[in-house]
């Protein structure tokens, strides 16, 4: 074979998964407006969708359906590309928003804004709290594990700073004036897509798009690392600048869609785990394969949490977990030797 | 003619200085061997010379130029580093790992010109590892991947190529290949610096040596002045015999020298 024809091949195989994430995301997310409470036919829904008559069906599709199915869509496609862009940086398949202490501070930083009344004050205190929280999670466990942190460090610092929030959320749950308080905070803890208005997607999709851009940038220099920091140093990349964007990028998209989601764990763990070998392994074309894999996994969950108990619907944040903790737990049973 | 120009290098390492006063030269066409006992901060001055570590004092000049006149993509395009124990994290395609090689000589957004394939796929055959173009590097032999990753290194066609410690680890017959590969490219024009153990390997292929020992360089120059049995005994601390078959030179380490004259007094 020549050197053409491996490339060749090299290409297509990706373009393909590409192609069929696509359908698939797409396919889920006509399942998500037609999966709910009241029964509704595909013609009916697609009416809906492209006309704005003020029926029931109309308002059903609109304002309830369409919402929640962008939003898990673009939650979906933060989560599997965070996931897949702090893998890569990290070399380290274990790596996720989640296991590192985003998830759970963003959802801290929502709880604070909606705590002291800042929420209510002005909207888009909001995502900038979920945004903030997230900073400052990536700041410690940065600090906490140094330059040469390895596998271990990175998740025992990721748990310390997770543990933390989650305490602190805990409290603030502790204190709420009243069980309505509660209740709007329990909502980050196990994090949810219902009841959200299309308020929440003008609130957190710019951010989520913003960081999009940042963290798909970085897909050569995450090209480079394969070979090491000092080897992708020589071959011109600035680790410097590449970290403040993953870290940023991570932050402000991640911190986004969990102000208005709340904590959704594991989709950005498993997401690129499945996916990498797809696309040979290559962590540039793993970044928008993880974005479509994250919509389609996202959306399939919210999907099932809605058909398994329609009456008292499951959350989502705790449907992924109960899927992802014990891949995880496999996961690092498979990575032990390696960690060890 | 290219060439790079240390002078006058020091690096501390928290207290430690493991670089003191040393001043090092590679020019076109030339294979430079640095050698020295463990810890003696050949590593570090590769490093320096590849960028990766700023000196705390003295001056680097890459073309005649100070080596900051380059941006980091430049100096990518004209220098090679190849670590020690080099590595993939990842079980990527020696296809995409080679390519890796290119980064610098590939425009933001732009896909890999016919040129890069066409360089990947040279520096494959130079290296005699075009038969591994579409295996995963995780499935490679130890010497199989060394290749490899030599191939990496010279795919960006750079101007200087450092290695560090290239053929350890490696079978006689492949360590014989790499040093070729190294003289063929420095007969290309590249100037190469390697860093090296073997003493034998390193008379015979190296045009100049720079002995490290102790932060500083102790000699420098032809192979044989530089190997000198006082100076292996006073670096090494060995006494070693010198040999030649067939114009090849030998160096066999005999014993160790006992650290001090004292032991002996008592």
């Amino acid at each position: 074979m020549t050197a053409r024809t491996i490339e060749k091949l090299h290409r297509t195989t990706p373009a393909l998964v590409m192609v069929i994430l696509s359908a698939l995301t797409l396919a889920l997310f006509m399942g998500s407006v037609l999966v709910g409470p009241s029964t509704l036919s595909l013609p009916d829904v697609l009416g809906a969708l492209l006309s704005d008559e003020q029926n029931a069906t109309g308002m059903i599709v609109r304002e309830i359906r369409l919402p929640r199915a962008i939003l898990g869509m673009a939650i979906g496609a933060t989560l599997g590309l965070s996931g897949a862009a702090l893998q890569g940086f990290l070399r380290n398949p274990l790596a996720e928003p989640g296991l590192i202490g985003v998830s759970a501070s963003a959802a801290l930083g929502a709880v604070m804004t909606f705590y002291t009344g800042l929420a209510a004050w002005f909207a888009l205190a909001l995502p900038l709290g979920g945004m903030a929280g997230a900073c400052i999670a990536v700041i410690i466990v940065q600090l906490l594990t140094g330059r040469g942190g390895g596998s271990l460090s990175l998740i025992l610092a990721g748990i310390a700073v997770s543990s933390f929030a989650a305490a602190l959320t805990s409290l603030a749950l502790n204190l709420a004036p009243n069980p309505f308080a509660a209740l709007e905070i329990m909502f980050w803890l196990m994090g949810s897509l219902a009841d959200r208005s299309f308020e929440h997607v003008w609130l957190a999709l710019p951010f989520m798009a913003l960081g999009w851009l940042v963290l798909l940038s970085t897909a050569r220099p995450l090209n480079a690392l394969t070979l090491g920091e000092d080897t992708a140093t020589t071959l011109g990349i600035n680790l410097a600048s590449l970290r403040l964007k993953i870290v940023l990028g991570s932050a402000i998209c991640v911190g986004a869609a969990t102000s208005v989601a709340g904590a959704i764990g594991f989709i950005g763990l498993v997401v690129p785990h499945i996916l990498r070998p797809l696309v040979a392994h290559k962590p540039s074309v793993l970044l928008p394969a993880s974005m479509l894999g994250g919509a389609a996994l996202t959306l399939a969950a919210d999907i099932t949490v809605r058909l398994v108990s329609p009456e008292r619907e499951l959350k989502l944040g705790v449907l992924t977990a109960l899927v992802g903790a014990p891949f995880f737990l496999i996961l690092i049973l498979r990575h032990r030797k390696k960690m060890l | 003619m290219i060439n790079l120009v240390a002078k006058n290098v020091s690096v501390s390492l928290g207290n430690t200085l493991v670089l003191s006063g040393v001043n090092f030269e590679v020019n076109t066409n030339e294979v430079v061997g640095l050698i020295g006992p463990n810890g003696a901060g050949k590593t570090t001055l590769l490093r320096v010379l590849a960028g990766l570590l700023k000196p705390s004092t003295g001056t680097l000049h890459l073309a005649g130029r100070p080596e900051n006149d380059f941006d980091r993509r430049a100096r990518a395009r004209m220098i090679a580093y190849l670590p020690q124990d080099g590595e993939s994290h990842w079980p990527v395609s020696v296809q995409t790992l080679v390519m890796l090689g290119r980064l610098a000589h590939i425009g933001p957004m732009r896909a890999p010109s016919k040129a890069d394939h066409t360089a990947v796929f040279q520096a494959l055959e130079t290296c005699d590892a075009d038969q591994f173009i579409d295996r995963p590097v995780n499935e490679l032999s130890g010497g199989e991947r060394a290749r490899v990753l030599l191939a990496r290194a010279i795919a960006s066609a750079p101007q200087v190529l450092l290695a560090d410690e290239p053929v350890s680890g490696l079978d006689p017959a492949h360590q014989l290949d790499v040093m070729n590969t190294l003289c063929e490219l420095s007969e290309q024009g590249t100037a190469t610096v390697v860093v090296m153990h073997d003493l034998s390997l390193a008379a015979r292929f190296c045009h100049r040596l720079v002995l490290l020992f102790d932060g500083r360089a102790e000699a420098s120059g032809p192979p044989d002045l530089v190997l000198s049995n006082e100076n292996l005994a006073r670096c090494y601390g060995i006494n070693a015999r010198h040999g030649r078959v067939d114009d090849v030179p030998y160096i066999i380490p005999l014993n160790r020298i006992s650290s001090g004259t004292e032991d002996e007094s008592i």
